[in-house]
């Protein structure tokens, strides 16, 4: 079964981060290998608004926009972008929401829609990794 | 397996990008996303980085 670690950014924080690449068809621009954290709570996946316009992706009013709510009861709004993501030797595309409010530290969120619906996902922090199936 | 610990490179560095290579050691910082990619143009070896936000905490979210 492939085992990804944790990631460790500051001390004693513990992070279930992925490395990912971001190919986006209509310009055939392609990121270099970008943290993704994984993220059971979230109904969607998430990009950050600077790496999508990096991308060539351009927020048009024809795209699909929906509202989302933070943790924090805060309301922000993100379109809608269709991603080819190549994440755990698995390339498919991804309908990621776009949103310049993503806090910096996690530009890209894997959620339910997008990633969790495509593998079966272990947190295993005792033993410091994920398992992805 | 164990945790890729990246806190020690991190700490010097509280906003904008950094790049790391394969050991992960820091090879470019930029403030944005745009000049990050522009930094690593140089290195032939550039696939194989990751970038990755820098930040003065990593600790504290909810989602």
């Amino acid at each position: 079964m492939p085992k990804y670690p944790y990631f460790i950014p500051e001390a004693n924080v513990y992070k279930p981060i992925l490395p990912v690449i971001l190919n986006f068809q209509k310009t055939h621009r392609i990121t270099n290998q970008i943290p993704a954290l994984v993220d059971s709570g979230a109904d969607v996946c998430f990009c950050h608004e600077d790496i999508a316009n990096w991308l060539g992706s351009m927020d048009q009013k024809t795209k699909e926009h929906k509202e989302f709510t933070t943790a924090n009861n805060e309301k922000f709004i993100a379109y809608k972008e269709n991603i080819s993501i190549l994440v755990c030797g698995k390339q498919y595309d991804c309908p990621f929401y776009i949103s310049k409010e993503l806090p910096r530290q996690t530009p890209i969120i894997l959620g339910q829609l997008g990633f969790f619906d495509h593998f079966k996902v272990i947190f295993d922090l005792a033993n410091k990794e994920i398992e992805i199936i | 397996m164990g945790a890729i610990d990246i806190s020690k490179e991190l700490k010097k560095y509280k906003k904008g990008w950094v790049a790391f290579n394969k050991s992960y050691k820091i090879i470019a910082s930029a403030s944005t996303f745009n000049e990050i990619n522009e930094k690593i143009e140089k290195y032939k070896n550039k696939e194989e980085f990751l970038l990755f936000p820098a930040s003065d905490h990593y600790f504290g979210f909810i989602t």
